[in-house]
């Protein structure tokens, strides 16, 4: 017999086989790095309780806030600069029948489909002083503006972003087109009776039908801007300076170079926080713009 | 759709944060309990076949020598089997620090100098003082005073370069200049006898178009490397030494060091450091010098294998020249890692024996044999060097452990050099922050790290 309290049981249940997994890899791990996060520890002395140092420390530390600072940088990168440029791709491609539509899609997403290290390392060369993009500059009788791009102390930050960019378009393009199908055609036709231009229709119908994609876009790729590592650790290792330092490069190095847990587990803890807080910001404004 | 009302979300919301803390505390006060002190070891009863654990990041011919050594050892000792058990560099210290907390410690583990492994295990106490077996080998006197600096540490793992010894080294490495015979015949450049002279060389090379330095800085140590180059000549052995092992009368910001790293900075703005270093990876950097793009390459000696295997006689090596002619040069460079007994192991005395055959003087001469060079004076019974240039660095190493002249790695100063101290010297060398504020900069991370001592 079912009773009232088994029914509100019941989506419970079906979080249990996930929750199974979540506990022990996310939630303990996740637990045990705020634990460490009050203690000085070397991963191998005592450890010592100090509180809310570690993270008084990262507060003062301009190399810690230089390091959230170019993340941010990242976001556009990574986040912002994707959707722009994928819209108008998943929007143009759809309306309009292009040859070879298909493989053009499949290129724009492969890069996505390339692990970051191979990435990395590829534009490592491409962007190299001798490399192909300089040449090509060069080519163009455009010898100054040919630098070394991830070496230089100006364009280094802004050519990884640019990496990401390239590596992440694809995967916008994908959920926008996903979301391009979801959107009843009468809705169109509406529109056209109504006598809007292209414009306007994108304004009234598409961009409000794609909203939901947007969010998740944004999500995942602010996500990957924020937790940063193996392109910039293939690339730059942070340099030159500290110019590409990102707060995954300051947890590794502390946590496992330099025996400074503590101060490694604080920042991963503060990371994780406006992690929470940007994509939860993402969500809720997507939400209120619920038609 | 919501199928938990907002508000009682939020509660559990706040509930499971609040979960998390408590749970965070109490999991970081169980590493609390993680005691460094480990009860000492008694050697093993007599009888039976003993297995000594050994645990090392070696790779490549070192390992192969280091293995068929032991094997050796093995062989003069048939109730002894050594097991080694390997893991690649980059992983090892933490590795190591696993297998040493574990109950089935190793009994003798390479560490590495300084504060990156050494100084955290001492103060772990998981390593042993081996001043008892040092007297009976002999080992305090095998080893040149400069080089023994490098191996002694206080008891307590609070101090580098004074107390006991706890490594015994074997093999060794020195930077210097690297330099491509055939180009400065060309440029009719003579070998600099005098950092003047090197000065004008570079000066030369880069007028008739080459590139005089060849430098990969993306890992942004290499830097550093060139910074040793300069500042063995201009800081005195008392200010370098100071800033290794903790003098606090010293300090970075020394006028020696400010000169050192301005020099760097000018060179730079010179044209005398390969453009796009700062992207360039040392292997690519050795891999363009081989190709012929660069007149000198600014590295340590564990290249020369792979150099001379290239070029042949086209390559030659030379320490940093003197400011006045004919003075010994001074050279940084480190007697390399050591052997170390485990507090944990049960058999510290047959490690010690196992230590002592390891690093003798036949070990050092297997390894020169190999282009390679040791912590170890040798005097004459050398075999033949396998290179031209395996010879020159072979002597130059051994003068500047005759003459008293190594100088310890400046990032052995504190742990934290990828943080701070090469990133600052790669942006004073790229003019991006002045030597006097950069090396501000370094001196206040290292005085971070001596107060946390």
């Amino acid at each position: 017999m079912k009773t009232r309290r088994g029914r509100a049981a019941l989506p419970y249940l079906y979080l249990l086989p996930a929750f199974l997994f979540f506990v022990p890899f996310v939630l303990v791990p996740f637990a045990h790095t705020v634990g460490l996060s009050f203690y000085d520890w070397d991963g191998l002395t005592r450890a010592a309780f100090t509180g809310f140092e570690n993270y008084r420390e990262a507060f003062a530390s301009p190399l810690v806030r230089s390091a959230f600072g170019h993340a941010l940088v990242l976001i556009f990168f990574f986040g912002v600069l994707p959707v722009l440029l994928a819209l108008p791709l998943a929007v143009g491609s759809s309306r309009t029948s292009v040859p070879g539509r298909n493989t053009l899609r499949t290129l724009i997403f492969l890069p996505q489909a390339i692990s970051t290290v191979v990435v990395g390392v590829s534009w490592g060369w491409i962007l190299a002083l001798d490399g192909p993009i300089n040449a090509g500059l060069r080519a163009l009788g455009l010898d100054w503006a040919a630098v070394d791009w991830l070496g230089s102390f100006t364009w280094a930050l802004p050519s990884l972003g640019i990496v990401g960019t390239w590596t992440l378009i694809g995967l916008c393009v994908t959920l926008f087109f996903a979301g391009l199908q979801q959107i009843p055609v009468s809705l169109y036709d509406a529109a056209a009776v109504d006598g809007a231009g292209p414009w306007r229709e994108f304004l009234a119908v598409t961009l409000p039908g794609l909203k939901g994609p947007i969010a998740v876009a944004l999500t995942v790729t602010v996500i990957s801007a924020l937790r940063a590592f193996d392109l910039i650790f293939v690339t730059t290792r942070g340099g030159p300076g500290t110019e590409t330092v990102v707060p995954g490069i300051l947890i590794y190095r502390r946590a496992f170079e330099d025996g400074r847990l503590g101060s490694a587990a604080a920042i991963a803890v503060i990371l994780s926080i406006v992690v929470f807080a940007v994509t939860f910001l993402i969500n809720r404004i997507a939400d209120r713009r619920a038609p | 759709m919501d199928l938990i009302p907002r508000a009682r979300r939020r509660y559990a919301l706040h509930g499971l944060m609040a979960a998390l803390v408590i749970a965070g505390i109490l999991v970081g006060c169980g590493s609390n309990d993680r005691d460094g002190a480990v009860e000492p070891g008694r050697d093993a009863a007599a009888g039976g076949r003993h297995a000594l654990e050994v645990w090392t990041p070696e790779s490549g011919t070192r390992l192969q020598l280091v293995q068929r050594r032991a094997d050796e050892f093995s062989a003069a000792h048939p109730d002894v089997k050594v097991n080694f058990t390997i893991r690649d560099f980059g992983s090892y210290p933490a590795q190591l620090k696993l297998a040493l907390a574990s109950d089935s410690a190793p009994d003798v583990v390479i560490g590495n100098l300084g504060w990156s492994l050494d100084g955290p295990l001492i103060k772990a106490g998981q390593l042993r003082a081996l001043d008892p077996w040092a007297t009976r080998y002999g080992w305090d006197k095998r080893f040149a005073e400069v080089a023994q600096r490098q191996m002694r540490f206080t008891d307590d793992g609070k101090q580098f370069g004074r107390g006991s010894i706890f490594g015994i080294p074997y093999a060794a490495d020195v930077i210097g200049w690297f330099y491509n015979v055939g180009k400065l015949k060309i440029l009719n450049i003579g070998v600099p006898a005098t950092l003047d002279e090197l000065e004008a060389a570079l000066g030369t090379a880069r007028r008739a178009g080459e590139v005089p330095i060849m430098l990969g800085n993306r890992p942004q140590w290499p830097g550093l490397h060139l910074f040793y180059l300069v500042s063995g000549d201009l800081a005195s052995d008392r200010e370098i030494n100071g800033i290794v092992f903790g003098d606090r009368s010293v300090k970075w910001t020394a006028p020696s060091f400010v000169a050192s790293a301005r020099k760097l900075a000018q060179w730079n703005a010179k044209g005398y450091i390969a453009a796009g270093a700062n992207s360039m990876s040392p292997d690519d950097a050795l891999a363009k010098f081989v190709r012929g793009t660069g007149v000198f390459l600014p590295t340590g000696s564990w290249n020369a294998a792979e150099l001379s295997a290239a070029m042949d006689d086209n390559v030659a090596f030379f320490l940093t020249p003197p400011i006045r002619k004919g003075d010994p040069r001074r050279a940084t460079g480190s007697v390399g890692y050591g052997w170390h007994i485990t507090a944990a192991s049960r058999q510290a005395d047959l490690a010690a024996e196992f230590i002592d055959f390891m690093t003798q003087e036949a070990f050092a001469i297997q390894l020169a044999a190999s282009g390679d060079i040791s912590p170890l004076a040798i005097g004459g019974g050398l075999p033949q060097a396998p290179s031209r240039l395996a010879g020159e660095i072979f002597a130059a190493w051994q003068s500047v452990l005759a003459n008293g002249t190594l100088l310890p790695y400046l990032d052995f100063s504190a742990p934290d050099g990828a943080e701070v101290l090469y990133p600052t010297m790669q942006s004073i060398i790229a003019g991006q922050e002045t030597p006097e504020r950069g090396l501000a900069l370094i001196e206040q991370s290292r005085e971070r790290f001596l107060d946390s001592l």
